[in-house]
């Protein structure tokens, strides 16, 4: 099974808004939706981890970090992101950031 | 048209032979596949005479058939479509090959269905016909092809149907009773005399049932008979897949002992391999590195545990952290010359790893074995890293080049891993290793390429040196100036390296006096300005403290720097920031002389941009200049940027120093001067949103950084106003907020204020009446504008010429919007007015006048209209009016459980009542308030009870 943070993104959103219409409709069953979320999973999982070739550093102030239930969280402010080597993207003020260990995947159940 | 043969062979045909009728057919051949008469016209359409798509569409239909719609079929008529299918694989035994492949893929759907009670073993009784000799007259070869072919496909089909928990679990059963047999078949057809295609064959249905489950202990010799078969070049690519698959399997791990057994065998392949490396044979030499690396990489615990245990083990497990040594090493240039050895890294992250989680008592006889591979390494990755000749590189793709440059970034990773095995050790060797280089590149017995690779190497480990290390990176920047520098691809590398180490510098200021000239040498070169200004702009950020005593070397190079006009738009933007920091740190005198000279031309230049008429060559200038200003007063001045305490306490000296004059602050000097150029390009390019964004940041930076804005404030309030009827956008409603926040209720700036407040309410009510959801962002901004007004300044507002009603009714309004952010905004400031309420008659009355709009609003979305992440911003606003409207909301709800089929054909009126009921019982809890909001409009949408409901829940 994948991680499901991914679900909370804009692609993840729009895609539950989607199917919840799609269910509303009548044109899907919420068994179809589930296999459809699930798979959204396993595909951004899969994607994310494989095809991105770009890298981005960044670098800011840490606020505030808890580590809980094998979940990193991570609270920056003024950060600056960098994509290497061409310099800034974007400076932003205030960052959270959720991170899980992508080594364990295999485990999550 | 009738489910027939004959029909749906004319309606393949067509599929095949007319392409705009495609989607139309492909949709009847659908119905036609799903069809219970699909069970007797697939036999018709595998005639011998039929066309390859016929049958193939046949056979297809007979396989769905057995997945899907198993259910159709009488249990007496098992035996026969056995038979039936049994006879057409016979049937197509000599091909073709695609229908012969569907046919088995067939029978090993229909072996899951009748498993285990409908035909009891199963696998072994299959494996006994086609052993039969003379079985349907057919040879041997082909008998012992189609039973491999069905012994293929069949741990596949497992894996890929759609089981239930229950089924699936007996199923593994029966099949893991088949591996019974079909282990020995395997081993007594993996021997020399077999034919090459079965050989081929029986190594493909190996792979598969070790994928099933088949564990290595038990195919051991399998997996013996498999690695002398990669001596044969026409198995060598497929016995190579299979041992990926073998060593790759989760469940591997489980043996060490046989692993270990098996090292001794992918060991003994360094011959092949290097071999192939000397016959520069690509192919080979990536399968080989595939077969290493995925052992490797599976069972880095073993190696760790193995180095330590008998002399044999140890040998081996030596051998092969040579052999993956190896294959990181491979001669040439990623990807143009080898492209495998990328494949490594994973190994070298997930060994260090593993080091990191050994015990400190066992590390050290570890590390003994450990470091010195790791050095090893270091030597290899540094040989990579190696940029190729200018004329080579110059014929390399696009493409290629990027991969190159992730592979560099890719063995900086690996670099930063090794740091955390060999700490200041691997520092120690770099410096050593970079001052031979330097000197032999000095004498011309070394290229230019060597020391940028390990300038790069430098750059990735940055990170990782303690602030406190004081014996390598001196050594390295001293060596810096060493270097006579080639090119710009080097002295980039220079720059980045140097910039990468400006934390490190905070702590070590006498750095400073060896990079900065380099630094501020590469700010005039525009091929390295992009290196250069983000060096320097990362060592004055994070220099404030050290900075001053090079305050004057930095600004006159700057100085020169902009005299000379050479830099792209972007590089010229980080030079004043750095010259925003290192003016922070002056005092304010000079700040002013500096400032004079270095922005003179640049005032003068946006004079210039005002008095031009706005066309699209002059646009990226205008932008770019206005920018310069923003990004100078977002650096200079940066006391509220927080930092070292050491810093904070030397900006406290300097900020009362200063305040003590009373001269004005140099922003504001610059701004004056700036205003008016600025309101002039501001109205000239008003409908052009990227200049508008940048004027408004320039005057948010420097509202900032500036106690009294009063001079301007006028001005300023004027523009925003002005801006905002022509063009409403978020930039200018962002900056009017913040000028209310700020300055709001001091009392000269009272009368603005309220123009302020007035005139963007009023712009904003008549974007509702002309196609608000084309300005949902601008909505967004005017709803997060009013919150703050209703919750730092409310009783202002009610002061302010303002229609509250109307403005209300647009928040209820822009609730039904389908951005998230914009509903939360609208909720968000409906929740500030109606607690408003409690204090406030006009906004009670208000409230209770048009309430039942807003009820309306919350139940259309929690009926659905609205997307279902939204619920909670909702149920927020019922928990306000559940706590300062009781009995207006309870009427209002009541109108609801009155009225059929609303707000969903799906709530009865008995749900309905429950949720008004469960909604007043729980009015102060806001936790409960939520979930009763979210279970009812789960019950609204059909969606009560699902599992994907839960799913989707916890995410929206």
């Amino acid at each position: 099974m994948s991680y499901q943070l991914y679900r909370n993104t804009t692609l993840g959103h729009t895609l539950q808004e989607s199917l919840d219409e799609l269910i509303q409709m009548g044109q899907i069953s919420p068994q179809l939706a589930l296999k459809v979320l699930l798979q959204f999973d396993k595909a951004i999982n899969q994607a994310l981890a494989s095809r991105v070739k770009s890298k981005v550093t960044f670098k800011g102030k840490l606020n505030t970090y808890r580590f809980c239930d094998n979940v990193w969280t991570f609270v920056l402010n003024n950060v600056d992101f960098r994509e290497q080597p061409a310099g800034e993207i974007a400076r932003v003020e205030k960052v959270k950031i959720v991170a899980c260990d992508g080594k364990s995947m295999g485990d999550v159940k | 048209m009738e489910y027939t043969a004959e029909n749906v062979e004319q309606a393949v045909k067509q599929f095949y032979l007319n392409p705009s009728l495609q989607s139309e057919v492909h949709f009847w051949l659908t119905g036609a596949q799903i069809s219970p008469a699909a069970w007797s016209f697939c036999w018709s359409l595998m005639a011998p005479n039929k066309g390859l798509e016929v049958q193939y569409y046949g056979a297809s239909c007979l396989h769905v058939k057995i997945v899907r719609f198993w259910h159709e079929i009488p249990r007496e008529e098992y035996e026969s479509l056995k038979s039936k299918l049994l006879e057409s694989i016979v049937q197509f035994s000599s091909g073709p090959r695609v229908i012969l492949t569907r046919l088995c893929v067939g029978l090993s759907a229909l072996v899951l269905q009748l498993l285990p009670d409908n035909w009891p073993g199963a696998i072994e009784n299959l494996i006994a016909t086609f052993q039969q000799e003379g079985f349907a007259s057919l040879p041997t070869v082909t008998r012992c092809q189609i039973l491999l072919e069905v012994l293929t496909v069949l741990p596949e089909e497992f894996f890929s149907t759609n089981l239930s928990q229950q089924r699936r679990i007996v199923l593994r059963q029966e099949l893991t009773k088949g591996m019974d047999h079909v282990i020995p078949l395997l081993q007594s057809l993996l021997t020399d005399e077999s034919p090459l295609e079965v050989y081929q064959s029986s190594l493909k249905a190996f792979s598969r049932w070790v994928d099933f489950g088949l564990a290595i202990d038990r195919s051991e010799p399998i997996i013996q008979q498999v690695f002398s078969s990669l001596h044969n070049p026409h198995l060598f690519d497929i016995a190579c897949d299979t041992l990926v698959t073998v060593f790759a399997h989760p469940e591997s791990y489980r043996y060490p002992v046989t692993v270990q057994r098996l090292l001794s065998q992918v060991v003994a392949l360094q011959g092949l391999f290097s071999q192939a490396v000397l016959d520069e044979d690509k192919e080979t030499c990536e399968r080989i590195c595939r077969v290493v690396v995925s052992l490797a990489e599976n069972h880095t615990k073993l190696i760790v545990d193995s180095v330590l245990g008998p002399e044999e083990v140890k040998q081996n497990t030596m051998s092969l952290l040579q052999m993956i040594l190896a294959c990181t090493g491979l001669p040439g240039y990623f990807p143009i010359d080898e492209s495998c050895s990328d494949q490594t890294f994973t190994f070298w992250y997930l060994l260090q790893d593993e080091l990191t989680n050994v015990s400190e008592e066992d590390l050290t006889p570890l590390m003994e074995v450990f470091k010195p591979i790791y050095f090893m390494l270091i030597e290899v990755l540094l040989v990579k890293a190696r940029h190729p000749s200018e004329a080579e590189y110059a014929t390399w793709s696009l493409e290629e080049k990027e991969q190159f440059r992730c592979y560099r970034q890719d063995i900086g990773d690996t670099m930063m891993y090794s740091y955390s095995i060999l700490g200041d050790e691997l520092l120690a060797q770099l410096v050593n290793c970079l001052v031979t280089l330097v000197e032999q590149y000095k004498h011309g017995s070394q290229e230019w390429q060597s020391v940028e690779a390990i300038l790069f190497v430098f750059s990735s480990v940055s990170e990782n040196v303690s602030s406190e290390e004081h014996v390598q990176i001196p050594k390295l920047f001293s060596q810096i100036r060493e270097i006579p520098f080639a090119n710009s691809q080097q002295i980039s590398t220079a720059l980045h390296m140097i910039g990468s180490f400006a934390e490190w510098m905070q702590w070590h200021p006498e750095t400073l006096s060896y990079v900065l000239p380099l630094v501020l040498e590469g700010i005039s070169n525009p091929e390295v300005g992009t290196a250069a200004t983000i060096a320097l702009k990362d060592i004055t950020r994070e220099n404030l403290s050290n900075i001053q005593v090079y305050a004057h070397q930095i600004l006159t190079a700057c100085q020169s720097t902009l005299e000379a006009n050479v830099l792209k738009s972007r590089d010229l933007l980080r030079l004043m920031s750095s010259i925003g920091h290192v003016l922070s740190v002056m005092p304010s005198n000079e700040i002013m002389q500096y400032l004079d000279t270095m922005i003179v031309p640049h005032i003068q230049h946006l004079e210039a941009l005002a008095s031009m008429q706005p066309c699209p060559s002059n646009r990226a200038d205008v932008h770019t200049t206005i920018n310069i200003f923003a990004w100078l007063f977002g650096s200079l001045d940066t006391e509220m940027e927080g930092g070292e305490q050491e810093q904070q306490s030397q900006h406290q000296v300097k900020k009362q120093t200063q305040q003590n004059t009373t001269e004005p602050k140099p922003i504001f000097v610059i701004l004056q001067k700036i205003y008016p150029s600025v309101q002039k390009l501001a109205y000239l390019w008003i409908f052009d949103m990227a200049i508008i964004e940048a004027v408004c940041d320039l005057f948010k930076k420097a509202l900032q950084k500036l106690d009294d804005f009063a001079p301007l404030s006028g001005d300023l309030t004027q523009l925003v106003i002005n801006l905002y009827q022509r063009a409403p956008c978020t930039p200018v409603i962002d900056l009017g907020k913040q000028l209310l926040i700020i300055f709001g209720l001091q009392e000269n700036f009272v009368p603005l204020s309220k123009v302020i407040v007035e005139s963007v309410c009023s712009r904003s009510l008549d974007m509702f009446n002309v196609g608000m959801r084309n300005y949902t962002d601008v909505i967004e901004g005017f709803m997060c504008f009013l919150t703050q007004l209703m919750k730092k300044l409310k009783k202002f507002i009610l002061r302010c010429n303002c229609d509250l009603a109307a403005i209300f009714q647009a928040a209820v309004l822009s609730m039904a919007l389908p951005e998230h952010a914009t509903v939360k905004a609208s909720c968000s400031f409906v929740i500030e007015f109606l607690n408003a309420g409690a204090e406030s008659e006009v906004i009670r009355n208000i409230v209770v006048n048009h309430g039942h709009l807003l009820v309306d609003r919350i139940l259309r979305a929690i009926g659905g209209e609205s997307q279902r992440g939204i619920i909670d911003y909702i149920a927020d606003v019922i928990m306000a009016l559940n706590k300062h409207y009781v009995s207006q909301l309870a009427g209002w709800l009541k109108l609801m459980v009155d009225n059929d089929g609303y707000p969903s054909p799906r709530a009865s009126r008995q749900d309905k009542e429950n949720f008004v009921k469960n909604l007043l019982r729980d009015k102060m809890n806001k936790v409960r308030t939520r979930e009763v909001v979210k279970e009812f409009t789960l019950l609204c949408r059909g969606l009560l009870g699902t599992e994907y409901a839960e799913a989707a829940a916890a995410f929206l």
